[in-house]
């Protein structure tokens, strides 16, 4: 006579073991490291002399240029490597996205809409429309052929596949401008960092957005104007940084010579990459959810 | 009998829907920045009416820049205030002269104490243009060295290049000028043009 053993404790079901890399995570570190060595930065120069304020080191400049691009390989890129199912081609996106910076929306930007030139003396409406038309929507059209051209057919696997590849690009893209940034300009140390953060911040932003719609085009099925409409709202988004980011600098009170609050664009930014990387988590959690739910894999709530 | 094998790649195609997100994304890229281009044009170029009744000219000069009336020499004046090194100058000046005086020799006489004035000044040409109403004037560029006053500044000189259009109008001369920095000189002649193209003498 046989009997089947009675277990006392129940019985263990089996962990999924999530193959990818978890973008948002490794996002939230980059982005909170660059913040926090940008606001370190700040403290030791214009709260807490510790640094001259006059600092000019274009060693140190370079370094805080290539901050982002440091801890995205140390983070992101390491994480990826360590993943069951790597994206593959992360490094190669990242770098075309520096190509098209450098080889064309830099030229573009100096001999052609020479942004400099004009968009300053606007108002906070011009300034923000003329820096979207311009300047922005270039920088968007670029990376969004750089992912449209290449992996988008291939290698675009889930949503969040978008968002990894869409930060990798504009990463590229946002450290080639730190880079001659850095280089090219007078600025301080302190001003090169609050700059790079800024810049870093939005390109990540907008890169996002790019990389939501870009999704959404391979895994579902939008309407037409999808992508353009994505591609505007990317740019305008950018433009509105930009408008904002005048106003935030300068409308501090203050008794200094210029009355202006270095501080506020940097906090802009960030707010900015914040709110972003908190509603693309939700949105694109909340479409997958949809999906495994019409497939049929996921009970309904 | 063999048959030749024939071998087709099948790649799954796009969409309608991904094949018109594409070709729209790309007709919305032209159309963008065909729109950017001209707010550029339109913020670059817009220009503002300057009249000066007493003197009787009335110019379209480039907005936002610095406007200087005062001077004895000049009707108006013209400045960027944004321009580095050396901000472009657009000027009108009036002088008046005798029955037999000729473009020509009224230039000759605006020369006189330019080398005094202007260190290494240097005349790069002259020549007899008709204007679009078909007045003679005579139009001499020329160059020369500016330093910063203050050495403190530890500043290069730089050179500048200038333009001097000479028309007569009655018992007057109108000298038309344009100075700007030797490497941005060719890039901001427009201004010049466009200046010289709206000017009403009355």
């Amino acid at each position: 006579m046989s009997f089947e053993p009675i277990l006392l404790a129940p019985e263990e079901e089996p962990v999924e073991v999530y193959p990818y890399r978890r973008v948002w995570q490794t996002t939230w570190q980059e982005v909170l490291l660059l913040f926090a060595v940008v606001a370190a930065i700040y403290a030791a120069t214009l709260v807490f002399d510790l640094l001259p304020d006059g600092l000019r080191d274009t060693r140190g400049k370079l370094a805080l240029a290539l901050l982002p691009l440091a801890a995205w390989l140390l983070i992101s890129y390491r994480g990826e490597r360590r993943a069951v199912a790597p994206r593959p081609y992360l490094l190669s996106v990242l770098l075309l996205g520096a190509l098209v910076a450098n080889a064309v929306a830099m030229p573009l930007s100096e001999r052609l809409f020479v942004p400099d030139r004009w968009l300053p003396p606007q108002g906070f409406f011009g300034r923000a429309l003329g820096y979207t038309f311009t300047v922005g929507f270039a920088g968007v059209f670029l990376r969004y052929a750089v992912l449209r051209y290449t992996i988008w057919e291939t290698y675009f696997r889930q949503r969040l596949d978008a968002a990894a590849y869409a930060l990798a690009a504009s990463l590229g893209f946002a450290v080639i401008l730190n880079v001659r940034y850095a280089l090219d300009t007078d600025a301080t140390v302190v001003a090169t960092g609050l700059w790079v953060a800024s810049n870093t911040f939005v390109h990540m932003a907008t890169g996002l957005v790019i990389g939501f719609f870009l999704g959404e085009l391979r895994v579902s099925r939008p309407p037409v104007i999808w992508m353009p409409a994505g591609l505007l709202m990317a740019a305008f988004l950018g433009g509105l940084h930009y408008g904002f980011r005048g106003i935030a600098i300068v409308s501090g009170l203050g008794v200094g010579a210029t009355a202006s609050r270095p501080i506020g664009g940097l906090a802009l930014s960030f707010a900015l990459i914040a709110a972003l990387l908190l509603i693309f988590a939700f949105l694109i959690q909340s479409a997958d959810e949809r999906q495994q739910t019409a497939a049929g894999r996921r009970e309904p709530l | 009998m063999n048959r030749p094998i024939t071998y087709v790649e099948e790649r799954p195609g796009l969409s309608f829907a991904q094949r018109w997100n594409t070709y729209l994304s790309l007709a919305l890229a032209a159309a963008v920045l065909a729109l950017g281009v001209t707010m550029r044009d339109a913020a670059l170029n817009a220009t503002m009416t300057l009249e000066d009744l007493e003197a009787g000219i009335r110019a379209q000069v480039p907005q936002g820049w610095l406007l200087d009336r005062s001077g004895r020499e000049y009707v108006f004046r013209a400045a960027d205030p944004d321009a580095l090194p050396f901000k472009t100058l657009l000027q009108v000046s009036i002088m008046p002269v005798g029955p037999d005086a000729t473009p020509a020799s009224v230039l000759h006489q605006i020369e006189i104490d330019r080398p005094l004035r202007f260190p290494a000044y240097r005349v790069i040409s002259r020549r007899n243009v008709t204007l679009r109403d078909g007045s003679p004037a005579v139009r001499l560029t020329y160059a020369y060295v500016q330093s910063e006053r203050n050495p403190a500044l530890e500043t290069l000189p730089i050179v500048v290049e200038g333009v001097d259009l000479v028309v007569l109008r009655g018992a007057q001369a109108v000298i038309v000028s344009y100075r700007e920095e030797r490497g941005s000189f060719e890039n901001n002649l427009y201004r010049f043009e466009n200046m010289l193209n709206t000017l009403e003498i009355f």
